[in-house]
């Protein structure tokens, strides 16, 4: 998660960025309906 | 020559995805918003979803967490038990503990998001016209995304002053109906369902 956390530019969203994750990882189950870099056919290579 | 100014709407997947580090094109369109190159406008319905959800996913947690601490207690009536379990029922114990500070840290991001973006407001009206849209059996067909997507179309009743206007989510099996699509091209919103092509859009937007 790190590398994708120094991608950004903004300090808030290397902050925001996965912060469910760390804490709330039960909230994955919620995924249906959320994009994710797999699905994406164009995803960014940051 | 004058910057284009260019408005991307999103909804709850959206914020899902930042939080949960699913998809870094979602990631870099916010990082854009911070840097004012576009603006990102969510409705305010959306984050309540989001905050609701939270809420509850940690509530879940919490009650399983009291349940286990407290079979754990039965067992550890036992000496046999108490010796094996108490390192567990202690690490059990700090994550029951440490849930609110969680909590409010997942809350907070949440809120962060929303520091970066325009809220779109959500009332009565948009509320009765989701119900309107329900008994005239339109899509999106599930109450919360009629919500959304009437505040969507109030909120951009009057946002002639941009050269573009995008409309994003990933919640195609939803949202891609033609009404909607037709609905929104009245309008001059662009519908994507891939972040990649947004970002694409949008850049060629920013680079021109």
């Amino acid at each position: 998660m790190e590398k994708e956390e120094k991608a950004f530019k903004s300090a808030k969203v290397r902050r925001i960025w996965g912060s469910a994750l760390k804490y709330l990882p039960e909230l994955l189950e919620e995924l249906k309906g959320v994009k994710s870099d797999e699905k994406s056919k164009k995803s960014l290579d940051l | 020559m004058k910057n284009p100014k260019n408005l991307l709407i999103c909804e709850t997947n959206f914020v899902y995805s930042v939080i949960l580090a699913q998809d870094r094109n979602c990631g870099y369109l916010l990082d854009l918003a911070s840097e004012k190159k576009i603006d990102i406008a969510i409705p305010e319905f959306s984050f309540l979803e989001v905050r609701g959800k939270i809420g509850e996913r940690f509530k879940r947690r919490e009650d399983k967490l009291r349940d286990i601490i407290s079979f754990l207690n039965e067992l550890m009536r036992s000496e046999y038990h108490k010796r094996t379990l108490y390192d567990v029922k202690e690490k059990l114990k700090q994550l029951y503990i440490n849930s609110p500070k969680e909590r409010k840290e997942v809350l907070q991001s949440a809120e962060e998001i929303k520091s970066l973006c325009i809220i779109i407001p959500h009332n009565a009206e948009i509320s009765y016209r989701a119900f309107l849209r329900s008994v005239a059996n339109l899509p999106p067909y599930k109450n919360g995304d009629r919500q959304i997507y009437e505040s969507i179309l109030d909120f951009t009743k009057d946002k002639g002053d941009y050269d573009l206007i995008i409309f994003y989510t990933s919640d195609k099996d939803d949202f891609n109906h033609k009404e909607i699509r037709d609905e929104l091209e009245e309008r001059g919103i662009e519908a994507y369902f891939d972040s990649g092509n947004v970002v694409q859009r949008v850049m060629d937007m920013v680079i021109s």
